[in-house]
């Protein structure tokens, strides 16, 4: 591994010592606050903190190592203005700086495969997969140097349940205590043996941390998605915030919410089951494969056994139908099955996680605006010990108005411009409950420690 | 044709399984008229045509609930319980006013007594 320059200074020391930084505590910070200032989302001052103190030394996840196969195989990976070639070599996986040591042009785009090695377009330098360099045209026009002077330049790079994670930072914390307790949330659902159902990209008019937080939450289901409190009962939605991630979820008992004011006798399980079933059949569009779009339709028709409720049926299903498929379940709970946990990867990865799928996102600030950016639905399918798929071909929409994304994603979609636009306008700080959206609050909070080194 | 005054009631709505009646003034919808008299109705948009939360089967008198139009017609498209029961009618109580008697199937409505 080369030495490299740091690209930026560590954490300062003590935040309070730099006036500068006082100010932007003073000004910025949600620790310690009881409303959270509306210009985290808004300044360009702020997005410039973080393109400077979290994106450089957070680890962040770059692609899923089934996107990685076969030596050559390399994912661009960008954030901000930096870009990190992800790839494959004969022994592992390793990630490079997407710069020319030479003149510093990119190296390579998108995603796609290096034959054998690394060429610069420019003036024909060329590189091994593993980053030392095999040739400089005409190196006698130089003043004498090391190869290790020109070698690519190493980004720390590991993995964990399938998804490969980069750090900017030479000498980042390991990942594995970086993600505690993430693991042993979520290891139970094999996300190693999940692939690719889609990966589609689009771009919002919003803050990244506004649409982290409009997902990181159960709060808005009664007003941004009240069809779904037929069968889902919010207000029983878990929530606990951990040192740096944070998770919610349970609440998987089809049972409707308490907000629609029905007795016990007056719930009819199997129209309970038949509409969750309806919903996630119209809220995922393309998510479900015909096997199991039919599986489905056969379970809002088939009448439940006398006395059983529409959980205990739909539970049996569902883990027959994962033993059918060869899937392991064995360590997942009942709760896990039915309800799932949604855990937000600090600081941009979270969705819906259930046995078998998860259907998540992946948000980046667009450049350095903070009006805009990046969103990517990764929807993943649990396969089989040994089981492979194609990589999917990944989708980028342009115009996220321009598609019908479901029911509940469509609803969702709806409020990101208004969130931001309404930020903009003149009012007072973010106001957030203290269970349902504690969530949120704690991401603000993880956040300062990385801007301004405060802890909470 | 007389002058009806304001509070006139002009239509009784009988509310299944519970059988509560609902007596209804003159263009009132019927989730006002329901909590004007003092019963919980399920909403949580508060009549703005959004949740459906406050949706009921019809049963009989379908005519004094009037035509389907503008916002109660979208919120109806998307009403899941007719996306299951496309054979049953539906309507939005927050958007119905009753102009004569009518019966109407709705869980979830509790007295106020």
């Amino acid at each position: 591994m080369v030495a490299t320059q740091p690209i930026r200074p560590a954490v300062p020391a003590d935040p309070g010592a730099h006036e500068h930084d006082a100010e932007l505590i003073a000004r910025y910070a949600a620790v310690g606050r009881e409303l959270l200032p509306r210009e985290r989302f808004t300044s360009p001052e702020f997005a410039a903190l973080e393109a400077e103190r979290l994106w450089t030394r957070v680890w962040q996840i770059a692609c899923r190592v089934e996107e990685l196969r076969a030596p050559g195989d390399f994912v661009e990976y960008t954030i901000i203005d930096q870009s990190v070639i992800v790839l494959r070599t004969d022994t592992g996986l390793r990630a490079y700086f997407n710069t020319c040591p030479h003149r510093g042009t990119r190296l390579a785009q998108g995603c796609g495969q290096f034959r054998g090695e690394i060429r610069c377009p420019f003036h024909g330098w060329r590189w091994s997969l593993d980053g030392e360099n095999v040739e400089v045209l005409d190196r006698h026009e130089f003043a004498p140097f090391d190869d290790a002077e020109i070698a690519l330049q190493d980004v720390a790079v590991d993995t964990w349940g399938g998804f490969v994670f980069v750090n900017l930072d030479p000498a980042p914390m390991p990942l594995l205590e970086f993600l505690d307790p993430v693991p042993a949330w979520l290891d139970a659902y094999h996300p190693e043996r999940m692939r690719f159902t889609q990966h589609t990209t689009t771009v919002f008019e919003a803050n990244w941390k506004v649409v982290v937080d409009a997902f990181n939450e159960g709060y808005h289901i009664a007003a941004t998605h009240p069809e779904v409190l037929r069968w889902k009962d919010d207000a029983a939605l878990e929530y606990e915030v951990f040192h740096t991630h944070t998770r919610y979820g349970g609440a998987g008992e089809p049972v409707p919410s308490p907000r629609l004011g029905l007795d016990a006798d007056e719930i009819d399980h199997q129209e309970i089951l038949a509409l969750k079933i309806q919903d996630l059949i119209e809220s995922l569009p393309g998510y479900f494969g015909d096997d199991d779009l039919r599986a489905m339709r056969e379970v809002q028709r088939t009448p439940l056994p006398e006395g059983m409720t529409a959980g205990e049926f739909y539970l049996g299903r569902r883990r027959n139908g994962a033993d059918a498929r060869g899937l392991d379940w064995s360590h997942l709970t009942d709760e896990q099955v039915l309800g799932g946990d949604d855990l937000l990867i600090f600081p941009n990865f979270l969705g819906p996680i259930v046995a078998g799928g998860w259907f998540t996102y992946r948000v980046r600030p667009n450049g350095t605006n903070p009006d805009s950016c990046i969103f990517e639905i990764w929807s993943l399918e649990e396969l089989r010990e040994g089981e492979e798929r194609e990589m999917v071909e990944r989708a980028f929409v342009p115009d996220w108005r321009s598609r019908d994304w479901g029911t509940v994603i469509n609803q969702d979609f709806r409020n990101m411009p208004a969130i931001q636009a309404g930020l903009h306008v003149r009012g007072p700080g973010l106001r957030l409950g203290k269970r349902q959206e504690m969530t949120v609050r704690r991401f603000h909070e993880v956040l300062d420690r990385f801007l301004f080194g405060l802890e909470s | 044709m007389t002058d009806a005054r304001p509070t006139e009631v002009v239509a009784r709505v009988r509310v299944e399984p519970k059988g509560f009646v609902v007596e209804v003034q003159r263009g009132e919808s019927l989730l006002a008229a329901a909590e004007r008299s003092g019963f919980a109705w399920p909403t949580v948009c508060h009549g703005q045509a959004d949740c459906t939360a406050c949706y009921v089967e019809v049963i009989d008198g379908a005519g004094a609930f009037g035509a389907i139009e503008g916002l109660e017609r979208d919120a109806l498209e998307r009403l899941p319980e007719r996306r299951i029961n496309p054979d049953r009618s539906f309507r939005l109580a927050c958007q119905i006013r009753p102009t004569g008697d009518a019966v109407v199937r709705k869980r979830g409505v509790r007295s106020g007594l």
